[in-house]
């Protein structure tokens, strides 16, 4: 798009994504009189770090489930306000599916989204400029037992507690690798889940390197501190330096079997030991949802985990749209704020044609450093056992939606040829489910001992073809 | 696939074969390709024929052991179907010309085409069935065209650019340059790089006129076996693929696969090499499916891809033996039957390489038959091939 | 007495609604989700994979996996862990492609 069509004052700012990154975007644009449409797949703003119990369970106390309350109350109330002023027009249950530049005779861009849970119907809305705060997603890799109901993915048991106030079980393991797995584990506690095993694959060695850069966080630091406290205080047992080698069951899981790592990341057998549970919740970090910037074509980093590329503005390489929060790489709620009031100054700016004052957002800008240094650092410090790959048995499924094995992935490569993850795709049937890839994609590149790569879906969520079908209305 | 076919029937010609590919098996437009092995959208001539004899070729292909299912080989037939009477006269006089060149299709009624598909929307007019329509899994088939390749005593090498052919100071052709190969010596080069087959013949120093033909497919989620069941099309699809026109050109396509998600096609356009997604053009195709089958309304589509067509003007590919460079033969540009001539292509050029007499006559295809341009032509084309 | 999430947020929902799961009646509170609702009844699967027949309920819980595919008054594949539960809801655990209306088996 244009600068000119950029330079109206008039302009609106699409915000797709209501976690921290969004509404702090969306706050300081329209606390500087940009006029925001922000959409949101929740019934409320939040994001995953903020999810709140539903409405309708009347939930009283709903900061016993959440870290950092008087961030959110603030956040919320801000809200509200600016909802109240007409400047904030907060659209909910909207899943957007598309982000069309040269959209309609204005040249902007056209969000396109399916409406409410059901999903059937769709809504357009056009803007002159964007911002995709789209969040981040579970990474889990693929282990023995995996696929079996009751497996859940940590950041999927700490999600369904808060919006459902639920839990999956009584007697649970938190596995895998992360800073996720802390309040995952204190908060299925506190609510009264027995939570047998904690178990990290990183050693405290491998955050002595980093030592400088933590304590440059003393925040974090006191925040993990603050975890482990709860965690002794739940008597929940802690192991470092140990993996889930197995989760066993018929239909659901009845335990698991975790072992020691050896200094290069492998398991050492005879270590084994079973533990009874009838939930496992696992992570091995955090990926970002990146399909709506790749489609308009924002340039991707794919040297690990894709995230999108943005400027000191936060704005992506397309004119027009701009980018904040986990999807721009993870790192937390934190950071997720501090990029988001960044991009806000910036679009706040640029939409009236202005000049944008750094000074404005320096302490921002400060915040957004230390944090990306910060997360830089887990990065490196968590990172899955070296050698995951390898143990990864023929048998085990490593595409859950198309069951296709690690055996087929493997015969890909060594007999059909396959040495990229697309032709891996194309003669598997690994990522071609209806999750297209986005949750087995690390595994089965792992696997097949190729990058990951770019990711080209044009489809952020599945669309209805009678969705499809129909010319788009305003 | 064209050049795994190749591959095949020159090794087991017993030609000591090697395959280049500066990509992945299937990494250019056979993974993007729906598999369709069609008779029914050609009218009598030489692609037809091509069409007929790579029918034929690849049921036998597909009997060969472990072959048809890997390939997901379905004999399903095809249906084309008019909206209305219009439509239906012009359908039946376009089947009564393919009959006499060997095409079985049988006129249905609106009736029986209920009993066909029954998902079809109530109000057409009828159809024709095309019973020698088959379908396989494009990536799939190449990759195990390939192995079967091997097995054959042919190479493969993925990864590998061809930078120059070389040339001998007479003119003949000597082999190729890779990067990071080095030189290969061959007394023949067989040009099967598809939309790139332009590129790979300028390095000969020959001009062939391959332009990109960009096609978007749509994918649904996975529907039980039967929703579809033939590959069904609306009867404007022939008069689309027959066209030289660069603008848009669409009409409904809609086919299931083996492992349960229905295709939907068929969109053409000449932009370059644009990667661009085009909702627009997504939308359009939606659209004539729905119309086409109805209950497609509320089924999800999960994703959508792209990919070009290798076009030639006269669109009729170019296979065998270049005159202008002794030593290099062509077996590329065969817009959207690709896969299913590929396996007749590669038994010709197999034929031709051993110095046996085709099964069909090659002149139709000479890669040689575009000499006559104009320069506005030539810059056209230049436009065309731009990006890659 | 173990503590529950309810007890912890200090939740006090409108009095629960019948909803049914393949025909048995269950209780479900307002706002929770049909995940949810199946949660509380100790019920972690409701599809069966399209390959293996494999039980599968939720995994990812924010609406990425599509694991949790369920049917819900005849509509198939609804995400469980995303649709919140309604009054009268008649929710049907589901087996390969979810749509047995279509193909060879439904004419």
């Amino acid at each position: 798009m244009t600068n000119s069509a950029m330079a109206r004052s008039d302009g609106s700012l699409a915000v797709i994504g209501a976690g921290p990154a969004g509404l702090a975007a969306a706050l300081t644009a329209a606390e500087r009189g940009v006029r925001v449409v922000l959409l949101d797949a929740g019934a409320q703003a939040g994001g995953q770090f903020y999810r709140q119990p539903a409405a309708a369970l009347k939930a009283r106390r709903p900061q016993a489930l959440h870290h950092a309350w008087g961030t959110w109350k603030k956040l919320r109330d801000r809200l509200a306000a600016q909802v109240a002023a007409g400047r904030i027009n907060h659209l909910t249950e909207r899943h957007v599916w598309c982000v069309e530049p040269e959209f309609g005779d204005g040249g902007g861009f056209g969000v396109h989204a399916l409406l409410g849970p059901g999903q059937t119907e769709a809504q357009t809305v056009t803007a002159d400029a964007v911002l995709l705060a789209t969040g981040g997603y579970e990474k889990v890799l693929p282990f023995h037992g995996w696929t079996l109901p009751g497996v859940v993915t940590a950041g999927g048991a700490q999600a369904m507690l808060k919006g459902g106030l639920v839990l999956p079980g009584r007697t649970a393991v938190v596995a895998g690798t992360g800073p996720l797995l802390m309040p995952v584990a204190a908060g299925l506690a506190a609510a009264g889940a027995d939570v047998v095993a904690y178990v990290e694959s990183a050693h405290p060695a491998d955050f002595v390197r980093h030592t400088a850069t933590l304590a440059a966080n003393p925040a974090k630091v006191a925040e993990a501190a603050q975890y482990a406290a709860r965690l002794l205080r739940h008597k929940v047992p802690v192991t470092v330096g140990h993996t889930v080698v197995a989760a066993h069951g018929t239909d659901r899981v009845e335990a698991v079997t975790v072992a020691a790592l050896d200094r290069y990341g492998r398991v050492r057998p005879d270590t084994a030991r079973r533990i009874a549970c009838d939930t496992l919740a696992v992570g091995h970090g955090m990926l970002a949802h990146t399909d709506l910037a790749e489609t308009l074509g924002c340039a991707i980093d794919t040297t690990g985990d894709p995230f999108v590329v943005t400027d000191a503005e936060q704005r992506t390489d397309v004119d027009g749209v701009w980018a904040a929060g986990e999807a721009t790489g993870i790192g937390g709620a934190a950071l997720a704020l501090a990029e988001g009031e960044i991009a806000g100054h910036s679009i706040a700016a640029r939409m009236k044609g202005a000049p944008p004052r750094p000074a404005d957002w320096a302490r921002a800008a400060r915040t957004r450093t230390r944090l990306r240094k910060f997360f830089a650092a887990l990065d490196t410090a968590y990172a899955p056992p070296a050698h995951w790959a390898e143990q990864v048995g023929d048998d085990i499924v490593v595409c859950r939606c198309e069951e296709v094995t690690a055996a087929e992935v493997r015969a890909a490569v060594k007999e059909l040829g396959a040495s990229d993850l697309r032709t891996v795709k194309l003669l598997t049937r690994a990522g071609m489910g209806w999750c297209q890839g986005r949750v087995c994609a690390p595994g089965v590149a792992g696997v097949a001992g190729c990058p990951v790569g770019p990711a080209k879906r044009p489809f952020a969520r599945p669309v209805p073809l009678g969705v499809l079908a129909k010319e788009p209305g305003r | 696939m064209v050049g795994a076919a190749c591959a095949l029937y020159l090794a087991r010609a017993g030609l000591a074969t090697l395959v280049l590919d500066r990509g992945p098996v299937a990494g250019g437009t056979t993974g993007a390709g729906e598999g369709n092995l069609l008779v029914s959208d050609k009218e009598p001539g030489p692609e037809l024929d091509l069409a007929l004899l790579s029918a034929r070729l690849w049921h036998d292909l597909a009997a060969e052991r472990g072959i048809g299912r890997a390939v997901e080989f379905e004999a399903k037939g095809g249906i084309v179907v008019a909206s209305d009477a219009a439509g239906m006269a012009a359908l039946t006089g376009f089947a009564a010309g393919q009959r006499t060149a060997g095409v079985a299709a049988e006129i249905v009624d609106a009736a029986q085409l209920h009993d066909l598909e029954p998902h079809l929307a109530p109000d057409l007019a009828g159809g024709v069935r095309y019973p020698q329509d088959c379908q396989v899994m494009p990536s799939l088939a190449a990759a195990h065209v390939v192995r079967a390749a091997r097995r054959a005593g042919a190479e493969l090498r993925t990864g590998a650019t061809v930078t120059d052919i070389l040339r001998a100071p007479d003119g003949s052709v000597r082999g190729v340059r890779t990067a990071g190969h080095g030189d290969i010596h061959a007394p023949a080069v067989v040009n099967a790089a598809g939309t790139w087959g332009g590129e790979v013949a300028a390095l000969a120093g020959v001009r062939l006129p391959v332009l990109p033909r960009r096609g978007f497919v749509l994918v649904t989620e996975p529907l039980p076996p039967g929703t579809v069941r033939h590959k069904v099309y609306a009867a404007d699809y022939v008069a689309d693929v027959a066209s030289g026109d660069a603008g848009l050109q669409s009409s409904a396509v809609v086919e299931s696969t083996a492992a349960g998600p229905v295709l939907i096609g068929a969109s053409r356009e000449r932009v370059g090499f644009d990667r661009t997604f085009s909702l627009p053009v997504v939308r359009r195709l939606a659209a004539q499916a729905t119309a086409l089958f109805p209950l497609l309304g509320t089924v999800h589509a999960m994703r959508a891809y792209l990919g070009f067509r290798p076009y030639l003007p006269d669109h009729l590919p170019a296979i065998g033996a270049d005159p202008r460079a002794p030593g290099l033969h062509h077996a590329c540009g065969h817009e959207g039957a690709g896969i299913g001539l590929a396996v007749g292509t590669g038994h010709l050029i197999a034929q031709s390489l051993t110095g046996r007499t085709p099964d069909l006559d090659l002149a139709p295809f000479r890669p040689d038959r575009f000499e006559e341009k104009s320069e506005e032509e030539k810059s056209e084309e230049k436009k065309e091939t731009g990006q890659r | 007495m173990k503590r529950t999430p309810l007890e912890l947020a200090q939740a006090q929902p409108g009095p629960a609604y019948a909803v049914t799961v393949d025909g048995r009646e269950i209780a479900a509170l307002p706002g929770q989700t049909v995940a949810a609702v199946l949660w509380t009844q100790g019920i972690t699967s409701w599809r069966a994979t399209r390959g293996s027949g494999a039980p599968r309920g939720i995994f990812c819980g924010i609406g990425v996996c599509f694991d949790c595919l369920v049917t819900v008054n005849d509509r198939p594949n609804q995400r469980a862990c995303l649709v919140p539960a309604a009054p009268g809801d008649a929710i049907r655990t589901q087996e390969g492609t979810g749509h047995d209306e279509l193909g060879h088996g439904a004419l």
